[in-house]
């Protein structure tokens, strides 16, 4: 198991090339560049801009110098807002997105798979249908609508969390509930399915038979097998939550990278694409790579192979 | 520690008697008449809509930017928030030439950057020299155009001696324009005409954000990117005492749900914008404000391509849509329509001809009488270009409508991301597209200027020789009242004869404000100076 | 005799579905005294699981009862979750059929085994790891204190249903249920098994047991006495040597009938020496190479199949037994060019097809079909059974839409299924039925050889009866070439015209089946005949 980590983080870096390499390709194909705007700019300022961005370099040039930024690390300033470089954009931003992104999995996973079991053991009755509707709620509400409701409920109504803002304690909860939503009703009914399949295995009834209460089973025996199909989600969750988190941050007033991803791109902000994208690509190559060797540590089989 | 109450008490008397007598009656109307509100606590919180672009004086190009350099900074006038009329600010006083073409700024006495340095005319030409580098970027660096040399200086003519700026000395600061400028002391009032403090290293790109040394009643005490901004008295400000807020703490909420939520709640005392999905909520309520703003929603026709080649095809559609249901019925959020491109400016007088009225008639005529009237050029289909959102959206369906009702023309709105739809704009690559523009100073030519035949602002492929000798002339004119009479000419031949361009109806600002602020002015321009703002609970 | 430990009374069952009720037992009565070994025999849903189940309260579906089942004179139908939670491993314990499925697969094989104890707070102050040890030690697992950490997937067949044992007698209770234990492993593993369970028994004399099979040879030796039922009822209740003598019901007469003996006449084929050979193979090796490591190759190789030659005529059944890992599958794969052999030839009517590729791979295999064991995976779920038959037709373009279904059709009354069944889906066949659609859909190409794999393991005893027959017919009908792989002696003596035996990946001995039993010289093929149980008794086999 130990070498399969190993070749995965020795591919890693060939992953982050040839993300980078597209990522160059892609954002000079889209139309529109980083200095149009409803105002135009003098072509002298323009042409100002081109150098101090290398931008009036051959393409060869500017992607040898995109090279060097990822490797150094350096992806110079935002084009938009120049008085601030990329590098201090995420430091600022991307602690916030991995505190929020940290609770709102924590939430997903405790609340998904409780409501799976809940549902997995009531199976075709009540409060499995009942588990389940909700669930589909949650999968299909979205999250500009749920934020709002949660804000009207607990922060007018109740008075009980502040409304917005990122700078007390308190403030992470609402954003990082509306956030783990649609990923715990979805880990809610991957569970449902594995718990649904595990209690259906031999070995369950044999635990049964030994006279093992179910509390006992559940844990021991149904869970490290049911949660499988949960754990290889949890690689594309959790980039799906730090990516996917821009319309929580923009209702709870978040300073996280999930903003200045879709900001850099819609502003054409070339080395803030460039940083976010190369951050968000090693995180998601990270994520995938635990869950899958968590869900190989899981399966005693795979855990001894090539050991 | 005597000797220090002492003193203090001589410098507030000091100031209550400045105030009394030599503060001028614009700014006295902007007083408290009591001292009631000093019972309040004086924390002011506003959402300023998003996160600022800049607070580089000269690369801010959007409004949340220049909200807050308004305050942060003050350049040689002031704007009165209530009339608009130019006011002294740095400047104590100043002389115009014969010609109106040299002008000589005299700051006033004393006047400190935040860091208790001395504020000199060599502020200015340092500020401006830099604005006009174009290695700066400075958005606005053609607005300083008007100065005699500096496009040349811009364009790497000429040094910048040459140019019309110069500090006769510390206190004295002399600009030569290019021919009379009526506006001057409007535009002066802008950021990109604010000086600069020379110390401070700007090849550090970060330093607006570190190492911010301003010089207005405002400054910058901490600033957490997307979260929160946070302003404080500059102690060295030349009217220390107007400044009656302790803090003020800006948020950069672009969720107006969120904000409106908050402004409910309590924890914000301004939105000066509202959710526009519940509208008709907060239109009810009593905190809710309207006032009319300096811009214009308006689409271009690409005169270049058919059906809107044929004048009389873009004159027809002026006379024939109907503004008044659009804004009434579809928009319905306090906005109006117009006939007209350029606003009212009351401080100079101005008004502009109100331009084509709505006459269904007289636009079937037109069209019948055009080249693709029945039986000619068959009318070809039309495709409406305009940015993705909700409200372009439907004010795209209501025009498609409105010209498929009336006209027969079909056309197929076609929506495109903010830079896709402004590449597509700038090649001319549409026929009729929707558009907007708001006015930097309170000039018609802020307006006029983007349609001349040479303007990259122009992106309609629309030339007219009498319009941009029109406005030559108004920059060389130094009598007044000819000189907007040539704007209304332009007006006319913008909105009325030519009509390459097509008003629809002009903006307005919408906010909320709590009934305990007070000294914020609202004005069409939505300047607004956050030194005379108050707090004063009941 | 002493007290009886359970004794039910009048029981009947019925699952509860949707508003209808299916009896499963009807007013069952017997007793069982402590220390008392008796079997439950009866086909397959004769209801003997049932009772089992009922009997450790693990029945999961909805059920109505009526009567007592007294444990000890109280009448557990009335248990709460608490007493069944007591009573389950510590005074009734049970051991399930499926050895591979039956134990936690995440969970060290210690644990499991030692579970019991631990959840009846029986494990004193000894250790779970040492008890585990002793344990494994006690159902003879060598090297038992490695063995105790490992995890299931180490352990064959075999030793799962040891753990099984081992976990089911650590608390030693009062009655063991042993729902099919040997059913699923091979006949030599079977008759460990069952040794291991006799020392089970002879050793706790106070203990009662209960067996649960099909299969009335395995009973002689193990039970004193036999329980034969038959849907839902109790049909014969007698001492084992009584009934085996003078059976009574027709289940039983049935029952005893089906026990696969090697005493049975067969008629095989027999081959002229010279004639043609079908398919022909020469010193066949596959040697299987894993490797591993990220900088270093490491590499493992397994020689599963090694130095095989042998010939199969026109028309003849050859039979290859094994047990698993023997590398029979392997070698079928070789032939078929799944996994093409490392060195050898394979001549298929006089042509040599090793290294095709491409079309010439795809015709070749075109003439070889292949039957699976498991005709439940072998299906898709969602295609007709009669598409399914008519799918290689249309793979292999062999003829139009139309002409495949009317072929399809054709083909289900080959089998023996009506072919108006065309539209049915597999989940609405039974095992057999279903094994009968995938012989279909392997013959439908008229191949001119059959590879069989297991095809009637899966099966029980009359159903396997059954496609041995429809094997037979067709091979007439057809003049079919066969190789019929299987673990199982009797059923390969039945079919087979010649006999090959291979064990890790040799061929030991290759002997005509009529000659076989006598003949066999190899020590494995002598363990393979022995392993099967037989009924000593001998039979009145007038009866049908």
């Amino acid at each position: 198991m130990l070498q399969i980590a190993l070749r995965r983080i020795a591919l890693a870096p060939i992953t982050l090339f040839v993300l980078v390499s597209f990522t160059f390709l892609m954002i000079r194909l889209a139309p529109g560049g980083p200095f149009d705007g409803e105002r135009e700019l003098p072509p002298e300022v323009i042409e100002a801009l081109n150098e101090q961005f290398y931008l009036d370099k051959p393409l060869p040039k500017q992607y040898l110098n995109t090279l060097k930024q990822a490797i150094t690390f350096d992806f110079g300033s935002s084009m938009k807002h120049r008085d601030r470089t990329v590098r201090e954009i995420i430091r600022e931003h991307l602690p916030n997105s991995i505190k929020l992104g940290a609770l709102a999995i924590s939430i997903a996973i405790c609340v998904g798979l409780v409501a799976g079991m809940t549902a997995a053991l009531n199976a075709n009755k009540f409060g499995d249908w009942g588990t389940m509707l909700i669930c589909v709620i949650g999968i299909s509400l979205p999250t500009f609508v749920f934020g709002p409701i949660l804000q009207l409920i607990f922060g007018m109504k109740l008075k009980w969390l502040p409304i917005a803002g990122f700078e007390t304690p308190n403030q992470i909860i609402l954003p990082a509930i509306t956030l783990a939503l649609p990923f715990s009703a979805r880990i809610a009914r991957l569970a449902r399915t594995g718990f649904l399949e595990v209690l259906k295995e031999d070995y369950v009834m044999s635990a049964k038979a030994r006279g093992s209460s179910m509390a006992r089973i559940l844990i021991q025996h149904v869970l490290p097998a049911a949660v499988r199909p949960v754990v290889s989600y949890l690689g594309p969750a959790i980039a799906g939550i730090v990516t996917g988190s821009l319309v929580v941050e923009m209702i709870f007033l978040i300073p996280g990278l999930g903003r200045e991803f879709v900001e850099g791109a819609l502003n054409r902000d070339y080395p803030l694409i460039m940083g976010t994208t190369f951050v968000y690509g090693s995180f998601i190559i990270c994520s995938n790579l635990t869950a899958d060797l968590l869900n190989r540590w899981l399966d005693p089989q795979s855990r001894g192979a090539e050991e | 520690m005597i000797h220090k109450a002492l003193l203090s008490i001589c410098y507030l008397t000091a100031c209550v008697s400045t105030a009394l007598a030599e503060r001028p009656q614009w700014e006295q109307d902007l007083l408290p008449e009591d001292d009631d509100w000093k019972k309040t606590e004086q924390v002011f919180r506003f959402n300023n809509g998003t996160e600022p672009e800049s607070l580089d004086i000269h690369l801010a190009t959007d409004s949340a930017s220049i909200r807050l350099l308004l305050s942060l900074y003050e350049g040689l006038t002031v704007l009165d928030p209530l009339s608009l009329s130019p006011q002294p600010g740095l400047a104590a006083s100043w002389e115009v030439s014969d010609d109106q073409k040299t002008w000589t700024f005299k700051l006033r006495a004393g006047l400190k950057w935040s860091d208790g340095s001395t504020i000199t005319a060599k502020d200015f030409t340092y500020a401006w020299q830099r604005a006009l580098t174009p290695a700066t970027g400075c958005s606005y660096a053609n607005m300083l155009f008007f100065i005699e040399n500096a496009e040349a200086f811009f364009k790497g003519d000429l040094p910048f001696d040459k140019v019309g700026v110069k500090a006769i000395n510390d206190q004295e600061l002399q600009i030569k324009l290019k021919g009379p400028t009526p506006y001057l002391l409007d535009i002066l009032s802008f950021p990109t005409f604010f000086p600069l403090n020379r110390k401070v290293d700007r090849s550090d790109v970060a330093w607006s954000k570190k190492n911010h040394i301003s010089n207005g009643p405002f400054i910058l005490k901490d600033w957490k990117v997307r979260a929160r901004m946070t302003l404080i008295p500059n102690p060295h400000y030349r009217d220390r005492e107007i400044v009656k807020l302790k803090e003020i703490h800006v948020l950069p909420l672009d969720n107006m749900n969120t904000a409106y939520q908050m402004f409910l709640k309590g924890e914000l005392d301004w939105l000066p914008t509202i959710p526009q999905a519940r509208f008709e909520e907060v239109q009810r309520h009593p905190d809710y404000y309207v006032a009319p703003y300096f811009g214009t929603y308006f689409i271009r026709f690409n005169v270049e391509q058919p059906p809107f080649d044929d004048v009389k095809v873009r004159q027809a559609l002026a006379y024939g849509t109907n503004k008044k249901q659009i804004t009434g019925e579809i928009l319905r959020g306090g906005q109006f329509p117009v006939g007209n491109f350029c606003p009212k400016i009351p401080a100079i007088g101005y008004e502009a001809p109100a331009g084509l009225p709505y006459d269904l008639n007289k636009a079937k005529q037109l069209i019948a009488a055009s080249k693709y009237g029945p039986g000619k050029v068959p009318m070809p289909n039309v495709s409406y270009l305009y940015n993705t959102s909700e409200a372009h959206k439907i004010v795209a369906e209501a025009l498609t409508q409105q010209w498929k009702e009336k006209f027969g023309i079909s056309m197929i709105a076609q929506n495109m991301e903010w830079k896709v739809f402004l590449k597509e704009m700038k090649n001319l690559n549409f026929q009729v597209c929707r558009s907007s523009w708001i006015g930097d100073y309170g000039d018609p030519s802020t307006f006029y200027d983007i349609f001349l035949s040479y303007s990259g602002n122009n992106r309609t492929g629309w030339a007219n020789k009498e319009y941009d000798k029109l406005a030559e002339k108004a920059s060389q004119e130094s009598n007044t009242q000819k000189r907007l009479n040539y704007f209304k000419r332009m007006e006319v031949i913008l909105t009325q004869e030519d009509c390459p361009i097509l008003p629809i109806y002009r903006y307005v600002s919408q906010g909320m404000i709590t009934e305990d602020v007070f000294g914020l002015e609202m004005n069409f321009r939505n300047l607004v100076y956050l030194k005379y703002i108050w707090l004063e609970k009941e | 005799m002493s007290k009886p430990i359970l004794k039910i009374n009048n029981f009947s069952l019925a699952y509860q579905n949707l508003g209808q009720s299916f009896p499963a037992l009807k007013n069952i009565s017997l007793e069982i005294a402590s220390g008392e070994k008796v079997a439950l025999v009866g086909p397959s849903g004769c209801g003997k699981s049932t009772l089992a189940k009922m009997l450790m309260g693990l029945i999961q579906q909805q059920i109505k009862t009526d009567g007592q089942i007294l444990w000890n004179s109280e009448d557990l139908t009335k248990f709460s979750q608490r007493r069944w939670q007591e009573v389950r491993g510590k005074e009734i314990a049970m051991i399930f059929q499926d050895p591979l499925t039956s134990l936690t697969p995440h969970i060290q094989v210690g644990k499991t085994l030692t579970e019991s104890l631990k959840v009846h707070n029986l494990l004193g102050n000894e250790s779970r790891i040492n008890k585990a040890v002793t344990l494994l030690e006690e159902v003879q697992i060598p090297k038992a204190d490695q063995r105790a950490k490992q995890y299931p997937f180490e352990f064959s067949g075999g030793m799962r249903q040891r753990v099984m044992i081992g976990s089911a007698i650590s608390c030693k209770p009062q009655l063991l249920i042993a729902d099919e234990p040997s059913t699923a492993l091979d006949v030599i593993t079977q008759e460990h098994i069952l040794s291991l369970l006799r020392e089970v028994a002879d050793h706790a004399t106070e203990h009662a047991m209960i067996l649960i099979t099909h299969d009335l040879a395995i009973v002689d030796g193990l039970c004193d006495r036999v329980i034969v039922m038959e849907q839902g009822e109790i049909v014969e209740d007698r001492a084992t040597k009584e009934l085996i003598r003078d059976p009574q019901a027709d289940t039983t007469k049935q029952l005893l009938a089906a026990v696969p003996s090697l005493n049975t006449p067969i008629f095989p084929k027999e081959m002229a020496k010279d004639a043609p050979s079908l398919l022909k193979v020469e010193n066949i090796n596959l040697i299987y190479q894993s490797s591993s490591g990220l900088f270093k190759k490491r590499t493992e190789s397994t020689h599963a199949v090694k130095d095989v030659s042998f010939d199969v005529k026109k028309g003849e059944i050859l039979g290859l037994v094994g047990q698993s890992g023997s590398g029979k599958s392997s070698l079928l794969r070789a032939i078929l060019q799944l996994k093409p052999a490392t060195s050898g030839h394979i001549f298929l009517d006089g042509k040599d097809i090793m290294g095709l590729t491409g079309e010439d791979l795809r015709q070749t295999r075109q003439t070889m079909q292949l039957v699976f064991q498991d005709p439940q995976a072998s299906l898709n779920e969602r295609m007709t059974i009669g598409d399914a038959i008519a799918e290689p037709l249309l793979n292999f373009k062999v003829c139009s839409k139309e002409e495949a279904k009317e072929r399809s059709r054709e083909m289900l009354k080959q089998v023996a299924l009506d072919p108006n069944w065309y539209y049915r889906y597999p989940h609405q066949l039974s095992g057999g039925q279903r094994q009968r659609v995938c012989i279909a859909k392997a013959l439908i190409l008229k191949p001119q050889i059959l590879l069989c794999d297991e095809p009637v393991s899966a099966l029980d005893v009359h159903v396997q009866d059954e496609i041995l027959k429809l094997l037979e017919e067709l091979r007439e009908t057809y003049g079919l070439t066969m190789i019929f792989i299987t673990h199982d002696l009797t059923v390969v003596r039945r079919i087979a015209d010649r006999i090959m035996i291979m064990k890790t990946g040799e061929i030991v001995e290759t002997l005509g089946a009529k000659e076989f039993l006598e003949k066999a010289t190899h020590p494995y093929s002598k363990q393979l005949i022995h392993a099967i149980p037989q009924i000593e008794v001998e039979i009145n086999k007038d009866g049908n």
